[in-house]
């Protein structure tokens, strides 16, 4: 555990919502920065107690956190506009056509508050990070589910749109070689199409939008392919954090497929919540039992019985949840995983130095 | 626990039926049991004699498990007279366009060519729209219950109208949105309800979505649901007198069960306090504990005491449990 985290450079917590990922996220940022690392956790959409626990306040600029003992840990939170107005700050070539991008009203539509401009958002800000940081190591947390999935995929499809050709296509600039005769056919029903499906007012700022991008383009490809090649640097490693109930390893295949197929590879589990392990008692002989007490009034059976279901229930609950765990590490051939049991929680900085105690992954 | 037929009568059920609101929007922290509430309030519906939709947002494999089956991009019957239709990938934006342009051939070659699809992916709010309209589109089904992402998007699907009113503040879209808009604000025809486990972060977060949510014109939650809390059992009392005497007979596997349910009483105990402040939001708080069967039996045991909750009473949603 701690030699992963010694060895990479970043850090990408995945996972469904509600698994306590930012806690954990947060948990391994503060391990690495006892252990000597200038470490920077950032975090998506924490919960205002643990931002507040972590010091943090609602800029993206990261702040450092005020441990009791040694180590240099910072954090910060994402602020999808303020992200987006810092890069259009540093990459406008002038004034004029910073103000015309912040003045757009699509800028202003997509720089709040939808998910595909957060996960844009997400990945500039942790472009810029690691432009300006100096960090050993940056602990990501993600969006939870699809959504977190799909940040990974923003580059690339930004990418995608900022092709040449596709942004000279739709401008009715260029539009030569084989992939412009490709989009020529159908492509003025296809254009007419989009038209007609968002009007003609839309149709026309989007178009303006895409002419203010094309000045952009040349920087946004750059950072785009950069923080494309950063996920998959030699010093990246996922980690996937997950409660051990069926629901949420459902989840959890999928976003582990989405990450395969993307070929992100994973090698490390957090398995969090994990129920304690309970023998299972076997049945109960209620007669015996009570006999055994001296008792024999309905009401106290009644106790004695629900004492043994509740038990032998959780002794299954627990039992299950460890198997499928452990299944889906070796079906996904994950070999480091690491098991925290169900703690009584604060949401404070204390209960990260206690989940930090017990990360510790097998096998190192 | 009441299942298929220890349920209530059948005037009742009748009587039920007209009281589904149109449409259910369930959102929450993922892995708190959404789609599960989700799947048990339409399953509920259908047995009501109701034509429920049960709309997911994401494209999730929880559901697949839920209800052993996974929903299509039209809708189809999915399980136990519940319909299905997924949300996930092209498939809204392809009914969405193909309703407006009146031709799914076209929809596909919008969403096929690679420039013109190209900027449909890159572009942030399709997929909302796309989503809000097959949701607008869908009134052939009652309630129709949407199954959320994460809270932060279901945010950003309530205030959709807003975000995008300095583009579209004119045309079809524009117009839809208005319309979903105040049909979504309106708690006579929708019910928003928000999922919640007793445990600090998460209801941190319900209670930060409750205050959000408080804007005027917004939407106000019908309920919320506490899911998978502990079952409550036998009083402290008669557990730690039972123990005394195990203790003292020497009866060590009936005193082991007693400590272990003297621990889930506490633990009972210990999440009401945790979702104390969920109370403070002024929002109705439904309590649904974990159970222990599985499958169809375990969505209505889940189900029905929500659907009681949620519709009985003339629509006034009392609190279950999580007040005593």
């Amino acid at each position: 555990m701690t030699a992963m985290l010694m060895e990479a450079g970043l850090v990408v917590c995945v996972g469904p919502g509600g698994v306590g990922k930012t806690s954990v996220a947060a948990a391994l940022a503060l391990m690495a920065a006892r252990a000597g690392r200038r470490t920077c956790v950032l975090t998506v959409d924490p919960a205002r107690r643990l931002a507040s626990a972590l010091g943090i306040g609602l800029a993206n600029v990261p702040t450092r956190v005020p441990l009791q003992a040694q180590g240099e840990l910072w954090a910060a939170m994402l602020d999808a506009p303020a992200s987006f107005a810092a890069m259009i700050e540093r990459i406008a070539p002038n004034a004029a056509l910073r103000d015309r991008v912040f003045e757009h009203p699509m800028y202003r539509a997509g720089a709040g508050g939808l998910s595909r401009s957060h996960a844009y958002a997400a990945m500039e800000w942790l472009h810029e990070v690691f432009a300006h940081g100096g960090y050993d190591l940056v602990v990501l947390d993600t969006p939870p589910a699809s959504v977190g999935v799909e940040m990974f995929d923003a580059p690339a499809r930004l990418l995608a749109l900022l092709d040449p050709k596709v942004l000279g296509w739709l401008l009715g600039k260029g539009g030569g070689g084989v992939a412009g005769r490709v989009m020529a056919g159908g492509g003025a029903i296809a254009r007419r199409a989009a038209q007609a499906l968002l009007g003609e007012g839309p149709w026309a700022d989007i178009l303006d939008f895409l002419g203010l991008l094309l000045v952009l383009q040349p920087a946004i490809v750059e950072r785009s392919n950069a923080m494309s090649a950063r996920l998959r640097q030699a010093d990246t490693r996922f980690v996937l954090v997950c409660r051990t109930d069926a629901p949420a390893l459902d989840d959890l295949g999928q976003i582990a497929d989405a990450l395969a197929e993307r070929s992100l590879p994973v090698g490390h589990a957090v398995w969090n919540r994990v129920p304690e392990a309970i023998d299972d008692p076997g049945a109960l002989d209620v007669d015996a039992a009570l006999a055994s007490l001296g008792l024999d009034s309905a009401d106290d059976a009644a106790v004695l019985r629900a004492a043994r279901t509740a038990r032998r229930e959780a002794a299954r609950i627990a039992a299950r949840a460890r198997t499928a765990a452990a299944q889906f590490a070796r079906s996904r051939r994950i070999v480091h995983t690491a098991w925290v049991p169900e703690l009584e929680t604060t949401g404070g900085l204390d209960d990260l130095e206690r989940i930090a105690g017990l990360l510790d992954f097998a096998g190192g | 626990m009441a299942v298929s037929d220890g349920g209530p009568s059948r005037d009742r059920i009748r009587d039920r039926r007209e009281r589904w609101p149109q449409r259910i929007l369930v959102t929450g922290k993922g892995g708190v049991g959404k789609s599960t509430i989700a799947a048990a309030l339409a399953l509920v519906a259908a047995r009501d004699g109701a034509q429920p939709l049960l709309m997911e947002a994401g494209a999730r494999a929880s559901l697949a498990r839920i209800v052993g089956a996974t929903p299509t991009d039209v809708p189809a019957p999915l399980f136990e007279g519940v319909y299905g239709v997924s949300l996930a990938g092209d498939a809204a934006l392809v009914a969405f366009a193909a309703d407006v342009l009146h031709s799914r051939r076209l929809a596909r070659v919008l969403v096929g060519h690679r420039a013109i699809g190209t900027l449909m992916a890159a572009m942030p709010a399709v997929a909302e729209v796309a989503a809000m309209h097959v949701l607008d589109r869908r009134r052939d089904y009652a309630p129709v219950v949407v199954d959320l992402e994460a809270t932060g998007h279901a945010q950003m699907w309530l205030e959709l109208r807003d975000t995008l009113s300095p583009v579209m503040s004119r045309g079809g879209i524009a117009d839809m949105l208005a319309r979903m808009h105040d049909e979504l604000a309106d708690p006579g025809r929708t019910a928003l309800v928000l999922v919640t486990r007793a445990e600090p972060l998460a209801v941190a977060e319900t209670t930060e979505l409750c205050e959000s949510l408080q804007q005027p014109g917004s939407v106000r939650p019908r309920a919320i649901i506490v899911a998978g809390t502990t079952p409550t059992g036998p009083a402290l009392a008669d557990i730690a007198r039972l123990r005394a005497v195990a203790d003292a007979r020497g009866a060590a596997a009936v005193r082991d069960d007693l400590d272990y349910l003297a621990r889930e009483a506490q633990r009972a105990a210990h999440e009401r306090e945790m979702a104390a402040p969920l109370h403070g939001t002024g929002v109705p708080v439904l309590w649904s504990p974990r159970v222990a069967s599985e499958g169809r039996a375990a969505l209505f045991a889940i189900g029905e005491p929500l659907a009681a909750a949620l519709l009985d009473h003339d629509g006034v949603v009392t609190s279950t449990g999580g007040d005593r």
